[in-house]
């Protein structure tokens, strides 16, 4: 009772509040979009290709969340970082960036000591970091939609495989198969890495500062996009380079695996560090 | 009394403990492109000397290749550490000072600095210190692996038959005096990313004058850049046969274009805007601004 009473504090503070959780996926979805409906009208009018290419709610989705293709430094190609992958990860990690730490600073102090621990708090903060983070993407999702209602694009269909190859411009040797279809369901995994980062991101700003945790995860999330490995858990999140579309790609069942176990670890490792974490004065 | 202002936040500015903390990360980030950097030149080095050696070819043709001017940090977009620092470089040059000015209205500092000095010296002391101390925070690390590259790698002077090996084409800015005086090249660039980068930094304290939150006025320089690199990407840059130029700082503030070149025209009018904007949200107004 004492944990849902938390964390409708929290989601009425930190989400409803929030216009950016709503304003910023919003737009983002939209510019993402419009950007490929001119894309695809532009490749169907050059002809380059044997077929007409449509633009549906699953290429729209795999788009916004695709990532980049595999990158090649023995190629001597520049680094071009995949704006819009980053865009949309990097907002809500923002957004859910601040709150906690304010939140300590303020009232949370308050709430502490009225609810005589500690656990309570961290975990009503981390079921409020999981709810905005499937807010965001709930945004993203719904407006896409929107936009293909407006464009009259088909909302029930699946990722065109050829069409994502053409414009993540992926390596012919390593993709799978040229043309084919492949369910939309596989694009919830970006979502599932998405709340373990954020998690992830909550957990270390209990060790540095909020600004030098968003630093390390920039960091971390960069060379994800760099180096493709399963180390880097950053890949799991962009659906370009899963087993689906790559020859030596990322296994989905594999990404679920790893992101339970960040958001497990997460939740933990906060949990138990928030015990001894010194909250005066933190300024 | 308006130098002893600007000296007092310029000591401010650089001698804290996140000015070193900044330029500690540049430099860890920029050391890990000095390091590949550095073997690549030993490895090819040692096999134009091996195929030499074995009389396979008479001189190394690729020569003018093994050079400072193509080996620092400046000079490539592939290496982890290069591609990281250029993505990253927002945030290091707001975390030394971007925040003062936040913190100094929230603890009340400011009412007693305005009333000793007067607002305009105050504000106009701060913008210099925040300007000078983002310039520094992105051009120390790059001057410093630039330095550290030079004490392994000769600095042969780029030759132009190898124009696609260095990435400066005959479009790129400054690309004149890359081939004829490279050591201007780079000091000449890494101005143009002081200015620029003291300009971004600014936006921190144009930012402070309506956001309260420190760590959001930090951040914004940098979601405001990848923002532009997004709508950039997404509405001027459509097609992959058209040659575009660069309009995002992101990507003309590295030395060689990791994908287009940029114009002087462009890096002029950005700046004019940024400094127009960020001179009348800081000083103009907050001149007038209401401090009590």
């Amino acid at each position: 009772m004492k944990y849902i009473k938390l964390l409708r504090f929290d989601l009425q503070n930190g989400m409803i509040r929030k216009y950016s959780l709503i304003i910023i996926p919003l737009f983002l979805s939209m510019i993402a979009c419009v950007d490929l409906h001119n894309r695809v009208s532009i490749i169907n009018s050059q002809g380059h290709f044997p077929r007409q290419f449509s633009t549906s709610f699953a290429n729209y989705l795999g788009y916004i969340y695709g990532g980049m293709a595999e990158y090649d430094a023995s190629a001597h190609i520049p680094f071009v970082f995949p704006v819009r992958w980053i865009i949309v990860l990097f907002s809500i990690l923002f957004i859910t960036l601040n709150y906690p730490y304010n939140d300590m600073q303020s009232v949370g102090q308050q709430i502490l000591i009225r609810t005589k621990g500690r656990s309570l708090w961290w975990l009503s903060k981390c079921g409020w970091n999981i709810c905005c983070t499937v807010i965001f993407h709930f945004v993203i999702y719904l407006s896409t939609i929107i936009f293909c209602l407006l464009t009259q694009s088909k909302i029930l269909s699946s990722v065109d495989v050829e069409l994502m190859n053409a414009m993540f411009k992926t390596n012919r040797a390593t993709q799978v198969s040229d043309t084919g279809i492949l369910p939309f369901s596989f694009l919830l995994l970006p979502i599932a890495i998405s709340i373990g980062i954020n998690l992830f991101q909550m957990t270390l700003s209990l060790f540095i500062k909020p600004m030098f945790s968003f630093l390390f995860i920039s960091l971390f999330m960069l060379s994800s996009a760099y180096f493709m490995s399963p180390f880097w858990i950053g890949n799991y999140a962009m659906p370009i380079r899963y087993n689906l579309m790559h020859t030596n790609g990322m296994l989905i069942s594999n990404g679920i695996i790893v992101s339970i176990l960040l958001i497990t670890a997460s939740i933990i490792i906060g949990l138990i560090s928030f015990r001894y974490y010194d909250i005066i004065n933190r300024d | 009394m308006t130098f002893n202002m600007l000296k007092l936040e310029c000591k401010k500015a650089i001698f804290n403990k996140f000015f070193l903390l900044s330029i500690l990360i540049g430099c860890l980030i920029t050391s890990s492109s000095l390091i590949p950097n550095i073997q690549s030149y030993y490895r090819d080095i040692n096999m134009a000397k091996k195929l030499l050696d074995s009389g396979t070819v008479i001189y190394n043709s690729y020569g003018p290749l093994e050079s400072l001017f193509n080996h620092w940090i400046g000079s490539e977009a592939i290496s982890a550490g290069s591609v990281n620092f250029f993505f990253i470089f927002p945030i290091l040059i707001a975390i030394p000072y971007g925040w003062s000015y936040c913190l100094e209205k929230q603890k009340g500092y400011i009412r007693n600095v305005v009333l000793r000095s007067g607002k305009p010296r105050y504000y106009f002391s701060k913008y210099v210190a925040m300007f000078v101390s983002g310039g520094l925070a992105m051009v120390i690390p790059l001057l410093l692996n630039f330095i550290i590259t030079a004490m392994f790698v000769p600095a042969v002077y780029p030759d132009p038959s190898y124009i696609t090996g260095y990435g400066i084409f005959t479009a790129s800015i400054l690309s004149k005096f890359f081939y004829t005086n490279p050591f201007l090249y780079v000091y000449l660039y890494l101005l143009v990313d002081f200015v620029f980068c003291g300009l971004i930094t600014c936006l921190c304290f144009a930012l402070a004058t309506f956001i309260k939150n420190r760590v959001v006025v930090v951040l914004m320089p940098f979601f405001i850049l990848l923002a532009f690199r997004y709508i950039c990407t997404s509405f001027i840059y459509v097609s992959s046969t058209t040659v575009y130029k660069e309009l995002s700082p992101m990507f003309f503030l590295h030395p060689v274009p990791p994908a287009y070149n940029t114009t002087w025209l462009i890096i002029t009018v950005e700046a004019i805007i940024v400094l127009i904007f960020t001179f009348y949200m800081s000083i103009i107004r907050g001149i007038h601004n209401e401090i009590y």
